[in-house]
């Protein structure tokens, strides 16, 4: 079984001659001077560019055949986790840190990205991030984008070539404040390197990165490392040990489970939502229209009895919904239920005093109403049997306080085996408040910087 | 949101079920006054003598009324 740089299977290679395979020879360290203090140094990696004399602090551009004295660093150093020379073990192999970055954003000096360059001599060279004591590893890549990258937002979701699927963690412009030991590169304090940080969709903890450093993008890949990890490839631990312990890790979620967190959230409230939805409408066409009538207004001011209906009864609801076509105004309406028994008896069985009112107008050029035109009532009946409504009302329009007959007609509807329709509607009220407040926080998620 | 999203989701699905349940249970909807029922003279009810109903009523007011 193979493993990768990252530990990850790798599938066999399927060649017929792989034994005739050579290892890489291993680079062999080369000795300088430094042109500021004459200190012997060790350039252990062949694509060493810049390299900083440990003796003196001065930044030595190697890249030509002359050395060059570049800069030195401010006084301070940060407080780097990793020193120069140490050693991170994976797969049996040593890495050795040769060289150490510390990046600030927006000049706070309180609040610093390091980079360490771990290098072997067989196997290449890899970065170590940390960041408020979460660490990262990634190696150069040349896997692209296929649209966006720098400046992206959190939560933003980026596509590369090979298919995999990211969101931005963040981005930004770093800014480089020290630099010790050896890089490929020639770096210099207050270099700007922008920079967009991904994390993979699944979940899975890999990282994509895209850097532009002096007009070049770099690409990299890697993966979160959790502190076991780390100590586990350095012999450090969380507390205790001979070696200085770990800094203590924030423990944040990448921003890819962040965002499902927040998606999943707002799905799971959507799907309740809905099904608060469904049951509204199911209460309101629930059940059996059983009377339908339109009585005037004369005959409203003199009380009427309704046409009768049957209701099933088993303390099964029953719904009567009055309608009057008011406008500016408003109905008093008195309603009994009563009950046709065997024995020609008329037996009162509920009654309910009624108010409808709807005002509407307009006031600083905008519409308002008030009311409604509708009303209901609801009850179980225990006992099934033909009933009938007797309904008296009055009515009047505008501030009319008192009425003695009714101005406008009403339509009376009645509905056996209804549902209550309350309880449906204030679920659907806390979903939606639930999906707002989510929503909110994911975008003010988005809108935080990393 | 770490622990949030929990609280959340249990809300949102504790109030589906209680709404569900509530619904099926016709909670809250009250039953009618006199089951057994009492009996009544169509007369007087036709007539507006059985005190049951003031012949005159009055509106508390709002819309118009209180100066919208």
């Amino acid at each position: 079984m193979m493993k990768d740089w990252t530990g990850d299977v790798m599938p066999e290679p399927k060649l017929k001659n792989r034994h005739a395979i050579r290892p890489r020879p291993a680079y062999k360290p080369k000795q300088i001077k430094c042109k500021g203090c004459g200190a012997a140094l060790s350039v252990k990696d062949e694509h060493t560019e810049l390299i900083v004399c440990e003796y003196c602090g001065s930044q030595l551009d190697i890249s030509e055949a002359e050395q060059r004295v570049l800069g030195k660093n401010p006084p301070g150093k940060p407080a780097f986790t990793f020193e120069i020379g140490e050693s991170w073990r994976r797969g049996g192999a040593r890495f050795e840190c040769i060289g150490r970055m510390a990046f600030i954003e927006e000049g706070d000096l309180a609040d610093m990205t390091l980079s360490y360059l771990f290098y072997n001599p067989r196997m290449g060279s890899m970065w170590i991030g940390e960041y408020r004591g979460s660490f990262s590893m990634t190696r150069p890549c040349h896997v692209m984008p296929l649209a966006g990258g720098l400046g992206m937002k959190r939560g933003d979701t980026l596509e590369t070539w090979d298919r995999r699927k990211w969101i931005c963690e963040g981005s930004g412009v770093y800014e480089l404040y020290y630099v010790d030991g050896a890089l490929p590169w020639i770096a210099q304090k207050g270099d700007k390197v922008e920079y967009a940080e991904f994390a993979q969709e699944d979940g899975s903890g890999n990282i994509y990165e895209i850097e532009r450093i002096k007009g070049e993008i770099e690409y990299g890949q890697g993966k979160r490392l959790d502190t076991a990890t780390v100590a586990a490839a350095t012999g450090r631990k969380s507390s205790g040990g001979k070696k200085p312990p770990l800094p203590k890790s924030r423990d944040d979620a990448d921003a890819a489970v962040v965002r499902g967190w927040y998606l999943k959230t707002m799905l799971v409230t959507a799907i309740f939502l809905a099904s608060n939805i469904a049951l509204l409408f199911w209460t309101w066409s629930a059940g059996t229209e059983v009377m339908r009538q339109s009585v005037p207004p004369q005959k409203l001011t003199e009380g009427f009895f309704s046409k009768p209906f049957y209701l099933t009864g088993n303390n099964s609801a029953a719904r009567i919904t009055f309608y009057a076509p008011l406008n500016n105004a408003w109905m008093s309406l008195e309603t009994m239920l009563v009950k046709d028994n065997d024995a020609g008896q008329e037996l009162l069985v509920h009654s309910q005093n009624t108010n409808i009112e709807y005002y509407q107008g307009y006031e600083g050029g905008e519409h308002w109403t008030e009311g409604s035109t509708k009303e209901y009532l609801l009850v179980r009946v225990p006992e099934g049997g033909t009933y009938r409504l007797f309904v008296r009302g009055v009515s009047a329009s505008g501030n009319t306080a008192d009425a003695e007959e009714a101005h406008h007609g009403l339509n009376i509807t009645v509905t056996d085996r209804a549902q209550p329709s309350m309880w449906a509607f204030m679920a659907i009220i806390l979903c939606v408040i639930i999906l707002t407040i989510t929503a909110i926080l994911y975008s003010n998620w988005k809108e935080k910087e990393a | 949101m770490r622990y949030l999203r929990f609280i959340f989701m249990a809300l949102a699905a504790s109030s589906t079920l209680l709404a569900g349940g509530a619904t099926f249970a016709k909670l809250g909807v009250p039953v009618v006054q006199h089951p057994q029922g009492i009996s009544l003279k169509q007369e007087s009810l036709r007539r507006s003598h059985s005190g049951m109903f003031r012949t005159a009523r009055g509106h508390y007011g709002g819309g118009i009324r209180s100066h919208k």
